[in-house]
Formats: structure tokens, C-alpha cells, sequence
């Protein structure tokens, strides 16, 4: 099957994954209207405002209707409004997203990058020299970073690394606060662009990815302070994920390890570290990127919470704040794209799977 | 016919055990036998009895943990390929690199053993459907082998090329070979055309080599460097194997490491990606394909870029045999080639072991438990039992005269087709446990000629006729050990 023929198919299949998630996330949030409703208590003072809302939310017909207003919304785009706080109507959603996104897209992807560097060569490593002290170490130590809470590494990290209580680092490289991160405070922030700052003051970002912008604008120190910023949270995400990829490479390495072909490859006389570095790691590393595909989930609720405890104003803050403040709109929208993105995650996962391993076919 | 005489392969008192949990499989027990210079030993015995081992303790491919080879000598001409390399070791550890150092030890003796496998002592294996790479492809396979052990061949098969390009060229406009070319690549043509494979196969090597030719004329410095380069390591390699001082093979062997460092293996993988390959990676590839044809494939240059997945078991099982066969080994050791693929095949493939041993002056060891292919097939025959090897003997000698019982037994459990009222012999019991083996002869408790004697000493080997020996209390004669 063609590459595209094979990426149109899985788009397609996506369709009813996201009515389902669409549809128990609204189910949810509609179980109690009266949250719904509270979103707009501030506002509603008389019942000709009351009458708008629910003309607006649909509120007087069947939930099934109201469900279908908003699957029609969610796909042309009409996302609705942040909770209203002091703007009327609130901002839009959609813009809301667009904001949020790219913090949680550099922090996610810093992060896979992060597993796949510091998993794969350590479960190879592991697998190699096994039941000797380097894979003991190993494995306790991959074992204890999945058990650590990512919150409390990410306290831990926090403190020591970016706003620290005991600082050992030079200063230029940490963020004095009060132990609590905001980005609006950012006392050392280096270069021209500053993080975040309204549209109106500073540079406009172009691209809001942080570390692209920088970029752009030829901002080396920015472009840097940035990536300190980022690369600690993702470090977190990284070690509180990574232990399932240790293990998966470790063990695929060592089943390779026994196959025949193994064997054959030592027979003809290739050389140790080519039998594991050419032919065992490159069956191996096959089916742990499936696993990759499975473990990008708990990578996304591992960023949620990061993201909150290093207050990065990303998707995740926003889910947590939405949720605290029965922002029900946001709360589905965010939902939405976790899942769209999940679902893109594992396709990448499926297509690159058929090109490590010839045997899988696109179908 | 001198070259063939002598031992291609002296395997004495070879003893392997592998240490479990239960206890230490005793899975060979002073096994020697004698491979000579262009024929075929066929190795029998029942499934257990230690002929796969005995393989893989020749190939140093015994897993470790939990396996190792405890003592023993395997010579290849007069070099110990167990002792000769404990000696290195102890050379350069200066340390004893007894069993403590064994895991350094087995890294250390690796740079010399990988020379050996593949390039001396080839291995062909019992299920074709697992012994490749699933993620290369059949080209990759045989070029990476190639590329291992036949670099000097490779780059003077270029150089040669590039010396008769003018011939080459008009062969090519005249349609395939017409007359004989001196030189490397003469040789190679002349070996193009034995086999048969018709103008189009021709015309395809052909024009790879004129390709290659052309390529190497551009940088010709480069490459003759590099000619220059391999063919010193060539010869130091070589100069291990011979009778050199214990100095001066620690010495060579410092030199090789540092050279091996440089590994062009890496830079291989890369090569094999790019479309315009280098003239070595190119001939290298038109190689495979001659390989691949020679063991008759049909359609060779499309079964390069197939991946093993694509092809059936035979075709598999050739592809395996040429991979075994691109360095032209001495030896050749086959366990259970054919078990897994279905009789015609089967007939195919050892048409193609046989043809080998004609053609090549092959050596083969081959291991099977099916005494119709040792009939067929064989020179010669080593009965192994148990970890030992109880009786070898010529292959008709073996079976018109068997001696020991176990040997009896074996040959009465074939059925016949020409007498079916015949009842099979079967021999009783099983294989022996190989952690507590039997005292005494291994085979005491299934031999129906059992006495007293049996159960406390080790038979000796006693050679009743000429090439005939046989490790059985029952008989008596020159003790060979
Ligand atoms: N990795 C291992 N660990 C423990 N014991 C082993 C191992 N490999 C082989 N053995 C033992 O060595 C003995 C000989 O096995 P081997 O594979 O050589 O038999 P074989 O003659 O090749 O049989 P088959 O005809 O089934 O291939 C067996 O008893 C087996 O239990
Ligand atoms: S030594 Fe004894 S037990 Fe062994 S084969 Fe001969 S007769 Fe049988
Ligand atoms: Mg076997």
C-alpha cells in the first residue's frame, strides 16, 4: 500500500475515535448543567441574559442535539470561549490553544527526545552486559525514576536547578524567585525576547515555539535561556517515562540476542559490537518504538502535571486551571487535542515501525 | 591432487560443558575426529547427543554463560585454535586468564576467531527460515561478509578489471564472453561462464565491472592504497596461523587490533545506503550476485534486494550456503542443512554440498541424524553418543560392517522398503541424561551386550581396521588413546 494511501486511512479511523472521546467528555461535563451554567453565573443577572446562554449553548433542546451543535462547532473551528473573566466574552478557545500549544509541544517532543536518547542506548547496555553490575544499576535506577511522582521530581528539580533554595550553580544559570516559578517574573531572563510577554510589548513571536522564535530573531542567549528552561521540565517527564523503554529495549535486545540469525551473524566472523550494534539493536529497536506508541499517553499526563508544578503556560496548565474553574469548554477542547495528538503519535509510531522492520506491512 | 591430502581439521579430546542451574551438562567427552583435506565427514547420532555442539565448539559460537569449552585441541594445520589463543591471551593479560578471566579472554581471542569464522571455517544451519537478518536484505548479508574477509580479493579483482577495461568493453559490445582474459578478473569471467546462467547474466557482470573499472581509474591512488593496505594485513593475519614465536604474534596481534579499530564496518553500513556505491561495495555486490548464482538461484540480481520474509526455505537455505561459501572457506561445517526443508529440496541442496566438495576442494563436516544423506552424501562417518564419539569409520565400511552396538542399533532402526515384514530394532531408552551420565561406557544401560566391565570403565578407542575405530569394551586391538 502507498505511504499516503496507508496516512488518508488512518485520518479516516481517527474520525470515530474522536466522536467517542468528544462524546464522554461532553457526556461529562453535561451530567451536571448547573456547572455549565456557573461558568456564566458572573454574568447572568437577568433572564434575558440567562435566555442567551442557552439559546447560545443549545441548553433547551435534547443532549443529544446539543451534542451535535457541538461536534459541528468543534469542526468548523468554533471552539467557544475561555471561562469569561474580566474580557467579554472570554477569549476564544482556539486562540487560547493556539498559545498554549507550543510550550507543550516543545516540552513533549524535548522530552521523547530525551527517552529515546537515555532509554534505548541504556536497555542496549543493559541487555549486553546482563546480570552484571551495569544492568543492576541500571535497572534500579530506571526502576526508581518511574517510581518517583513526576510532581515531586519536578519540586525537586525546581529547587535545585532553576529556582534554587541551595544554589550551587552559577548564578547566570538559574532563575532566583521564591521558589515558585512564574513566567511573567523571570528575573534572569537573558536576550531580547522575553517569554510570553503580551502581544503588545516585546518582539511578536512568529511561530510561538519558543525556541524556534529565539531563533528567528538571531537571539542566542534567549534561544538557550529557553532551552534551560525547557530542558529541566522534559528531563522529569523523561525519567518518570523511561523505565518502560529500558526494560522493553533491554529485553527485546536479549530475545534478539538468542535468535538464529544472531548466530549466523557471529559465523561469518562480524565482530562483537557489530553483531549488537548492527544486527541485534536494529531488530530491537523495531518493536520498542511500538511500545513508544504506548508509552506517549502516559508522556502526555506526565507533562500535564510538569508543566503545572514548573507553572509553564502550556496545555496543561490550561487543563488544570479549566478544570479547577469548571471551565467545561476548555476542559473538552484540551481533551480533544490530547487525544488527537495521541492518536497522530501512534501513527508516526506505525509508520516508522514499517520502516525499521521489513516484515510489517502498512494495512 | 596433493593439495588434498592431510587433515583440514584435527579435533582431539574435546570436552564442552555447560554449567546450569541443575548441574554441569557433560555434553562432550573427549571427542576427537579427523576432517581430511577434501572430503566429507558426516556426523551421526541421535537428537541430544551433542553433534550441534560439537559445531559450535569448533566456531567458538558455544554461548557463554552457560556453556564452555573446559579442554581439547582443535588444529587447523598446525595451529591450535583453543591452545594457540589461551597462549595469546596469557600474553596479553599477563595475567592467568583462567576461568575467571574468561569473559576478557573470549573478547580478546574475538579479533582472532572472527578471522577464522567465515573466512577458514564456514557454518551452514538447520532452520534457513531464522539464520538471516529479517531487516537486511540477502545483498546486505553477503556483501557484509564479503566485505569482512575479502577486501584484497575484492580490490584486486577491481584493479584487474580496470587493467582489461578495453577487453572488457568490446566483450561487452560482442555479446557476453568470447575469449579468455589473464588476470583476477579472467578468472572471475572464466567462473562467470562455467556457470552457464546465459548472455544477460553475463552482460550484467559485465558491465559491473566495467563501472567499477572506470570508478577506480578516477582515483586509482586511493584505491591502491588501499590495495597496498589490506594486502599487509592480509599477511600478517595469515602469519598468525603459521609457527611464529609467542612475541611476535602478540606483537602482530597489536598491530591488527589498531588496524581493526579503523573498521571499515561501520562506514559499510553507510556505503550500502548510497546509490552511487564506491567500486568495492560495487563489486562486492556483483560478487553476491556470481554467489547467488552459483548456488543456482534463478533471477539472482532480483533475490539481492529481497528480504529473507520473501523467500522460501530453500532459496533461503541457498542464500545461507553462499553467504557460507563467499570466502571460500576450508571447511565447512553443516548441521542439519536440509532437516528443515522438504525432499526435493532437500536432493537439491545437497547436489549443491556435493558439487562444492568438486568444485572447490571444500571440506565439509555434515552433521545430520539421517543416515540415508550420510549413504549419500559421505566419505567417511563419526557415530557420536552421548558426547562421545563411539565409532567412525568409512561410509560403506559403517554400513556393511558396523562394530559398536550403539552403530548396530542405529542402522536397525532404518526401514526398509525391500523387506517391510522386517520389525524395526529399535534401540530402547533414550539419550542419557547428560548431568549424571552413566559410568563406564555412556551407552551401558540401552546396549543389549552390556558386561560388568561396562559400567566402571571408559571403553578406549581401539582401531580395528585401517580408519575403522571404534570405543567399545567388546573389542580389542591398537589402542589410538
Ligand atoms: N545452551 C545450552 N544449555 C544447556 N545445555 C545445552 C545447551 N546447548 C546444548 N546443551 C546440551 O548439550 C547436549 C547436546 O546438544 P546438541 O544440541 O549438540 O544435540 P544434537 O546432537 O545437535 O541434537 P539435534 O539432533 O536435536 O540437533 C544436549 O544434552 C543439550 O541438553
Ligand atoms: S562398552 Fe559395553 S556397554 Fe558400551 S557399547 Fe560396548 S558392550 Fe555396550
Ligand atoms: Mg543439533
Amino acid at each position: 500500500m502507498k505511504l499516503y494511501v496507508y496516512i488518508i486511512r488512518r485520518v479516516l479511523l481517527l474520525i470515530p475515535v474522536i466522536i467517542g472521546v468528544t462524546l464522554i467528555t461532553f457526556y461529562l461535563s453535561h451530567l451536571n448543567i448547573g456547572l455549565l451554567i456557573t461558568e456564566y453565573e458572573g454574568k447572568i443577572h437577568t433572564y434575558a441574559q440567562r435566555a442567551i446562554v442557552m439559546k447560545e449553548l443549545h441548553l433547551s433542546g435534547p443532549v443529544w442535539a446539543q451534542y451535535l451543535y457541538y461536534l459541528g462547532a468543534m469542526f468548523t473551528g468554533k471552539w467557544g470561549f475561555v471561562s469569561p473573566g474580566d474580557v467579554d466574552p472570554g477569549v476564544p478557545v482556539f486562540t487560547e490553544f493556539l498559545k498554549r500549544f507550543p510550550p507543550t509541544a516543545e516540552l513533549a517532543l524535548l522530552a521523547t527526545f530525551l527517552i529515546l536518547v537515555m532509554g534505548l542506548p541504556l536497555g542496549v547496555l543493559s541487555a549486553v552486559r546482563k546480570d552484571r553490575a551495569t544492568d543492576h544499576a541500571t535497572r534500579l535506577g530506571a526502576m526508581a525514576a518511574v517510581s518517583i511522582p513526576s510532581f515531586w521530581l519536578g519540586l525537586l528539580v525546581l529547587n535545585f536547578m532553576l529556582a534554587p533554595t541551595v544554589s550551587f550553580l552559577p548564578h547566570w544559570l538559574v532563575l532566583y524567585g521564591n521558589g515558585q516559578l512564574n513566567w511573567s517574573v523571570y528575573g534572569y531572563w537573558h536576550g531580547k525576547i522575553a517569554p510570553f510577554v503580551s502581544p503588545t510589548g516585546g518582539l511578536s513571536q512568529p511561530t510561538g515555539f519558543l525556541l524556534i522564535d529565539t531563533l528567528v530573531y538571531g537571539d542566542f542567549p534567549a534561544f538557550f535561556n529557553a532551552l534551560w528552561y525547557v530542558f529541566w521540565p522534559s528531563l522529569v517527564v523523561a525519567l518518570t517515562t523511561f523505565g518502560v523503554i529500558i526494560r522493553f529495549m533491554r529485553s527485546s535486545m536479549l530475545e534478539n540476542l538468542g535468535q538464529d540469525y544472531v548466530r549466523t551473524a557471529r559465523s561469518k566472523g562480524v565482530p562483537e559490537q557489530f553483531v549488537i550494534k548492527k544486527h541485534a539493536r536494529r531488530n530491537a529497536l523495531g518493536s520498542s518504538t511500538t511500545v513508544m506508541g504506548l508509552i506517549f499517553a502516559s508522556l502526555l499526563s506526565g507533562v500535564v502535571v510538569t508543566e503545572i508544578v514548573f507553572s509553564r503556560p502550556g496545555m496543561g496548565t490550561w487543563l488544570y486551571q479549566a478544570a479547577y474553574n469548571n471551565d467545561m469548554v476548555s476542559v473538552m477542547a484540551t481533551t480533544f487535542v490530547f487525544t488527537v495528538v495521541i492518536v497522530a503519535a501512534n501513527l508516526i509510531v506505525d509508520i516508522m515501525y514499517s520502516y525499521l522492520d521489513p516484515r510489517v506491512r502498512l494495512e | 591432487m596433493n593439495k588434498l591430502v592431510g587433515e583440514a581439521l584435527v579435533v582431539k579430546d574435546l570436552k564442552t560443558q555447560f554449567f546450569i542451574y541443575d548441574g554441569v551438562v557433560k555434553a562432550l567427552e573427549d571427542v576427537s575426529f579427523i576432517l581430511k583435506k577434501g572430503e566429507v565427514l558426516g556426523i551421526v547420532g541421535e537428537t541430544g547427543c551433542g553433534k550441534s555442539v560439537t559445531a559450535y565448539s569448533i566456531m567458538r559460537l558455544i554461548p557463554d554463560p552457560p556453556g564452555r569449552i573446559i579442554s581439547g585441541q582443535i588444529k587447523m594445520g598446525d595451529y591450535d585454535l583453543i591452545k594457540g589463543m589461551d597462549q595469546e591471551v596469557d600474553i596479553i593479560l599477563k595475567k592467568r586468564p583462567k576461568i575467571r578471566h574468561h569473559n576478557k579472554m573470549i573478547k580478546k581471542n574475538e579479533y582472532l576467531y572472527n578471522k577464522i569464522r567465515g573466512r577458514y571455517i564456514s557454518m551452514i544451519f538447520q532452520e534457513p527460515m531464522a539464520a538471516l537478518n529479517p531487516v537486511f536484505t540477502v545483498e546486505d548479508q553477503i556483501v557484509e561478509s564479503l566485505y569482512l574477509h575479502s577486501k584484497t580479493k575484492i580490490l584486486r579483482v577491481i584493479k584487474s578489471a580496470s587493467e582489461h577495461i578495453s577487453d572488457l568493453q568490446s566483450f561487452k559490445d560482442k555479446g557476453g564472453i568470447t575469449s579468455e582474459l589473464s588476470g583476477e578478473v579472467g578468472v572471475e569471467l572464466q567462473k562467470i561462464k562455467i556457470q552457464k546462467k546465459g548472455f544477460e547474466s553475463e552482460g550484467k557482470h559485465l558491465e559491473m565491472l566495467i563501472d567499477e573499472a572506470t570508478k577506480y581509474l578516477a582515483k586509482k591512488n586511493k584505491y591502491d592504497e588501499m590495495l597496498k593496505e589490506s594486502i599487509e594485513v592480509d599477511s600478517l593475519e595469515d602469519s598468525l596461523f603459521g609457527n611464529i614465536g609467542e612475541e611476535e604474534r602478540a606483537r602482530i596481534l597489536k598491530v591488527l587490533s589498531k588496524e581493526a579499530k579503523k573498521s571499515h564496518l561501520t562506514r559499510l553500513t553507510k556505503r550500502l545506503k548510497k546509490r552511487n556505491p564506491d567500486p568495492v561495495i560495487s563489486e562486492a555486490r556483483r560478487e553476491a550476485f556470481g554467489l547467488l548464482e552459483s548456488v543456482n538461484i534463478p533471477n539472482a540480481f532480483q533475490i539481492l534486494k529481497n528480504y529473507p520474509h520473501e523467500l522460501s526455505g530453500g532459496m533461503l537455505q541457498r542464500v545461507v550456503i553462499a553467504i557460507a561459501l563467499s570466502n571460500d572457506p576450508q571447511i565447512l561445517i553443516a548441521d542439519e542443512p536440509t532437516t528443515a526443508l522438504d525432499v526435493t529440496i532437500q536432493a537439491q541442496i545437497l547436489e549443491l554440498l556435493r558439487d562444492l566438495r568438486k568444485n572447490r576442494g571444500t571440506s565439509i563436516i555434515l552433521i545430520t541424524h539421517d543416515l540415508g544423506v550420510i549413504a549419500e552424501m559421505c566419505d567417511r562417518v563419526a557415530v557420536m553418543y552421548a558426547g562421545n564419539v563411539v565409532e567412525t569409520a568409512p561410509a560403506i565400511e559403517l554400513f556393511h560392517n558396523p562394530k559398536h552396538p550403539y552403530t548396530i542399533g542405529l542402522l536397525q532402526s532404518i526401514p526398509r522398503i525391500d523387506d517391510p515384514t522386517k520389525k524395526l530394532n529399535i534401540i530402547r531408552g533414550t539419550v542419557p541424561n547428560l548431568i549424571k551420565p552413566p559410568t563406564g561406557c555412556r551407552f551401558n544401560p540401552r546396549c543389549q551386550f552390556a558386561f560388568d566391565k561396562c559400567t566402571v570403565e571408559i571403553p578406549p578407542t581401539i582401531e580395528t581396521s585401517e580408519g575403522h575405530t571404534v570405543a567399545c569394551h567388546l573389542f580389542s586391538g591398537k589402542e589410538v588413546r
